[in-house]
């Protein structure tokens, strides 16, 4: 079979992968017995008369039955219409496009960060097996993903925001993805939504500076969702290479052991990293949610927090539903390029 | 040069010193106040209703209404206007308007600005709903002439066509007298007009800066007149302004819900020409997480927090409060001012007929016995409810209102106390007629918000107080999902609830209605009607004469007390300018005081030193 075929087949899953998050999704919205979908589009408290919420109710088509209503959604999310969110006051997708930006930014920079960290560490783990160095690489990633991510959020707000606050020393911002004062005096037009590249490409130093000093701390509280993975696979992988003959055949050789590792063993280990670094990307971008509300990240995750908070069961819905697509395109994507850069995957 | 692990690290080292230094925070300014809030604002249209602070803040900041409160008083003076005139009864209020008022925009306030911002908020008709309190009046159709007739959210409307906007502009609701006169028609007496044109939803915008960034709707079928399209949001003033207050609008942005003020050079300064902004810049940051909020007044980078009660003892001293009743701040440098009356209350509901999920009536009916009603307001002892459930922040109150409201009367008598033999005497009693005894007894179910752990505490009161009684009832508590819980009260499954609900004014009228009246808001969810109580809501409704409609106001809140179908709990206080998320505040920021009308401060009053 060729490549395209099965590119073409992967997506021909991915419809009906889709097709059956729709349908969960949407019968945890609708089909739940005792629950009025129409509950998420009223502000509780607020006086509206009996007409208007039956002219309401037909216009979402929620008095039809539930199949004919499923219809009506799934032909809705095709069409762009995920509905309105109250929390956002605008549409869903726009809503979660517009912040989708700065979600993939802190995302992406939480991967780089636990790659730039794991594959080191998970390197001197392998060749310093069982250890004093293995041992602390592996209690230092279980320990920093057992600990609640926002508890390490708080701790990390602490050391490097509060502490020097109080000392008169200077910190790290504890919230926000850019200092308000920055965003006035410089203000960025946005060329990408991502703020590191518009301000690169706009040569916008005061915001690329004030945005870096605002990532770090959810980055790092972030990539250690993923860390702790990357860690122990890449030792796995780098221990299966290190016993290979051409590894032998190297050493023999008498090349020197830095060289053996970089161009030999590390080139061959690093495959099923990159691969779980692409899948722990989808994995953190819903993984935000956490991270986000405790830095005040205006991304996709705060938003559906304050969805959660706001009854707004619309939104939520549909940032699952975002996720859940995103994954599986994510998924397809990092197979799709396993099978292009490794020759021994076939289709 | 060749790589080593010790020069990654230094490298490393030197990005990270970089990255620490730089900028100061903006509070180091002494003219610059950041106040972190738990939610920013979605939308500063004041067409838009809204049950967010942060919305109002930016409105009452921006934007300025005809008449208004000076300072902690809750009696609207003239602001915009400089005076207005009741006349045929209370159908028709004149207003004269001051000359030489500026939009920030530049251009003028006059009659037709008047005109084009109440027009505005009935044709826009966003089901939000505050353009609900002048269509409608809530219980009584029709305050602003034509506006029931036209509104498909909160009247009888049923299109946006262009005929039906201009029979609105037809009725005549809003009259331009002359550049600085104009006139209101009702379609009714009013009593409370002067209180609704007070809220954020009588703010007056800039004709010209809505019609400049307005585009006539594509649709021929759908309505519209310049500036205004029927039935449909305006994009652009969601996240902009033009306004004539003391504070421009000059940054919101959506995604982070942040928000930049900037003082107004040439504010007109007032009624008494004295109010002139001290801070030259506010920033309101959208700061999701409370312990941040917190770490970040600790640390002194804000100036002001939203704290929520709940975390209240992180901030102020539990014991002298629960022994005392005094608020002592624990933290050095941060105040806390209060406690006040907020527009508050929490109140349990007894529904006069239970229905089947097919909406069929249920066969068993307690509620429509007033003894079964004292009964279970006997059995809940709300004094514990209020020092355990709500720390103390929650006062006693005699009718669904608070004291910060017009017409309170604290004098007003309850049909019942916590006394748990007399629950238990009643409720024997009443199971003779209803079918219900000790050795044949009947089940009732409690509901509560799942995601409200106060209902659950309340609930779980009544439950245990009844069920100890063993006179015939058993009750069991459930708690539901938030969606649930909506519907289940809302389609009258329930036979008692617990809630909580808030006032945008300080006028009673909305729970006057809401309690009162057989259309008023909760009273439909429990089918309560009382001939009485609706004849003494719409003499209130159209007095114009403060002490009589404060003493029709106190007869209808006896009236409804007597019949014992809502058990009060309490009215809330709280700390801080508390409406929605009470705050504190760093004890540099001064000038506050407290008015129940605002939504977060009027950051004129404010200063630091």
């Amino acid at each position: 079979m060729g490549f395209l075929s099965y590119v073409l087949r992967r997506l021909g899953f991915l419809g009906l992968v889709l097709l059956g998050v729709s349908m969960v999704v949407f019968f945890v919205l609708r089909g739940m017995p005792g629950v009025d979908p129409l509950a998420a589009y009223i502000a509780p408290g607020l006086p509206i008369s009996q007409e208007a919420l039956s002219s309401l109710r037909k216009q979402l088509h929620l008095d039809e039955p539930l199949p004919v209503q499923y219809f009506y959604y799934v032909a809705n999310l095709l069409r762009g219409d995920w509905g309105y969110s109250r929390t956002a006051a605008q549409p869903v997708l726009d809503a979660l496009l517009g912040r989708l930006p700065a979600t993939v930014e802190l995302a992406i920079f939480a991967v780089v960060l636990s790659v730039a960290i794991g594959v080191p560490a998970g390197v001197i783990a392998a060749l310093r097996k069982d250890r004093a160095p293995d041992i602390a690489v592996r209690v230092v990633s279980i320990t920093g993903i057992s600990f609640p991510v926002f508890w390490l959020g708080i701790i990390l707000q602490l050391v490097f925001f509060y502490y020097p606050a109080t000392l008169g020393l200077p910190g790290l911002p504890s919230r926000g993805r850019v200092a308000e004062e920055i965003a006035l005096l410089s203000p960025l037009a946005p060329v990408t939504g991502f703020h590191l590249i518009d301000s690169l490409v706009r040569g916008n130093v005061p915001f690329f500076v004030s945005t870096l000093r605002h990532l770090v701390l959810p980055a790092i509280a972030l990539s250690l969702i993923s860390l702790a993975a990357i860690v122990r696979i890449m030792r796995a992988s780098m221990l299966e290479v290190l016993r290979q003959d051409y590894i032998l055949l190297a050493r023999s050789k008498g090349l020197p052991l830095r060289i053996v590792i970089v161009r030999h063993a590390l080139r061959n280990a690093i495959t099923p990293v990159l691969t779980t670094a692409g899948t722990t990307l989808g994995i953190l971008l819903g993984g935000a949610v956490v991270v986000e509300t405790v830095f005040s990240w205006p991304g996709m995750g705060s938003l559906a927090a304050q969805g959660i908070l706001n009854n707004d069961s619309v939104l939520v819905v549909g940032f699952t539903l975002f996720v859940a697509t995103m994954m599986v395109v994510v998924n397809l994507a990092v197979d799709v390029l396993y099978a292009v850069v490794d020759p021994r995957v076939r289709y | 040069m060749r790589s080593t692990p010790l020069s990654t690290v230094v490298q490393a080292a030197i990005v990270a010193l970089a990255l620490t230094v730089v900028t100061p925070f903006a509070t180091a300014q002494q003219n610059t106040l950041v106040w972190d809030i738990a939610a920013g604002p979605q939308y500063v249209d004041p067409v838009m209703g809204t049950s967010a602070q942060a919305n109002v803040m930016v409105l009452q900041n921006v934007y300025e209404r005809l008449v208004w409160y000076d300072g902690a008083s809750t009696q609207p003076i003239p602001w915009l206007a400089t005076g207005w005139e009741a006349k045929d009864g209370g159908r028709r209020f004149v207003f004269k308007l001051r000359k030489g008022i500026k939009f920030h925009d530049g251009t003028e306030l006059d009659a037709n600005a008047v005109k084009f911002s109440f027009d505005r908020a009935v044709l826009i008709d966003d089901p939000t709903g505050i353009g609900s309190f002048f269509p409608t009046g809530t219980a009584a159709p029709g305050i602003l002439k034509g506006a029931w007739e036209f509104s498909k959210s909160f009247g009888v409307g049923k299109e946006y066509s262009q005929a039906s906007v201009d029979k609105y502009l037809a009725a005549g609701a809003v009259k331009v007298l002359d550049p600085q006169t104009v006139e209101f028609n009702l379609a009714q007496p009013y009593g409370a007009f002067l209180t609704d044109v007070a809220t954020f939803m009588g703010s007056i915008v800039s004709p010209a800066y809505v019609i400049k960034n307005w585009t006539k709707p594509a649709d021929a079928s759908r309505g519209s007149t310049p500036g205004i399209t029927a039935g449909q949001r305006d994009e652009w003033m969601l996240a902009n302004a033009s306004g004539t207050g003391p504070y421009i609008l000059e940054r919101f942005d959506k995604a982070t819900a942040n928000v930049v003020l900037k003082a107004n050079p040439s504010y007109w300064g007032g009624p008494a020409g004295k109010i002139k902004p001290k801070l030259q810049t506010v920033v309101v940051r959208a700061t999701l997480d409370q312990a941040t909020r917190l770490l970040n007044l600790r640390a002194g980078s804000v100036d002001i927090a939203d704290i929520s009660t709940a975390a209240i003892f992180d901030v102020i001293d539990k014991k002298k409060w629960l022994d005392e009743g005094k608020i002592a701040p624990v933290i050095p440098g941060v105040s806390v001012p209060g406690p006040h009356p907020w527009l508050t209350i929490y109140f349990a509901k007894m529904n006069l007929k239970i229905k089947n999920p097919d909406g069929s009536l249920s066969a068993f009916q307690p509620f429509a016995d007033i003894r079964v009603r004292k009964a279970f307001a006997s059995a809940i002892d709300t004094a514990d409810i209020r020092r355990n459930v709500f720390n103390g922040f929650a006062e006693p109150t005699s009718w669904g209102m608070t004291p910060a409201q017009f017409g309170y009367d604290p004098n007003v008598k309850a049909a019942y106390a916590f006394n748990v033999d007399t629950a238990k005497r009643l409720l024997l009693e009443a199971g003779k007629d209803l079918g219900f005894a000790p050795d044949k007894p009947k089940e009732l179910l409690v509901i509560y918000n799942a995601a409200a752990p106060w209902q659950g505490y309340i609930a779980t009161q009544v439950a245990a107080n009844v069920n100890k009684l063993n006179a015939g009832l058993k009750l069991d508590v459930k708690a539901l999902s938030f969606t649930e819980y909506v519907n289940s009260w809302r389609s009258q499954l329930t036979s008692f609830s617990i809630h909580s609900t808030f006032s945008l004014t300080a006028d009673p009228n909305s729970w006057l209605s809401a309690f009162g009246t057989t259309a008023g808001f909760w009273a439909r969810t429990n089918s309560y009607s009382n001939p009485k109580a609706d004849e003494l809501f719409m003499q209130q409704f159209q007095a114009l004469d403060p002490k009589r409609r404060a003493k029709v106001i106190s007869d209808l809140m006896q009236v409804v007390n007597d019949d014992a179908i809502w058990v009060w709990i309490g009215a809330a206080t709280a700390y801080g300018q508390p409406t929605f998320n009470p705050n504190v505040l760093r004890a540099s920021v001064k000038g506050v005081y407290y008015n129940p009308t605002y939504q977060g401060f009027y950051f004129p009053a404010l200063w630091k030193e």
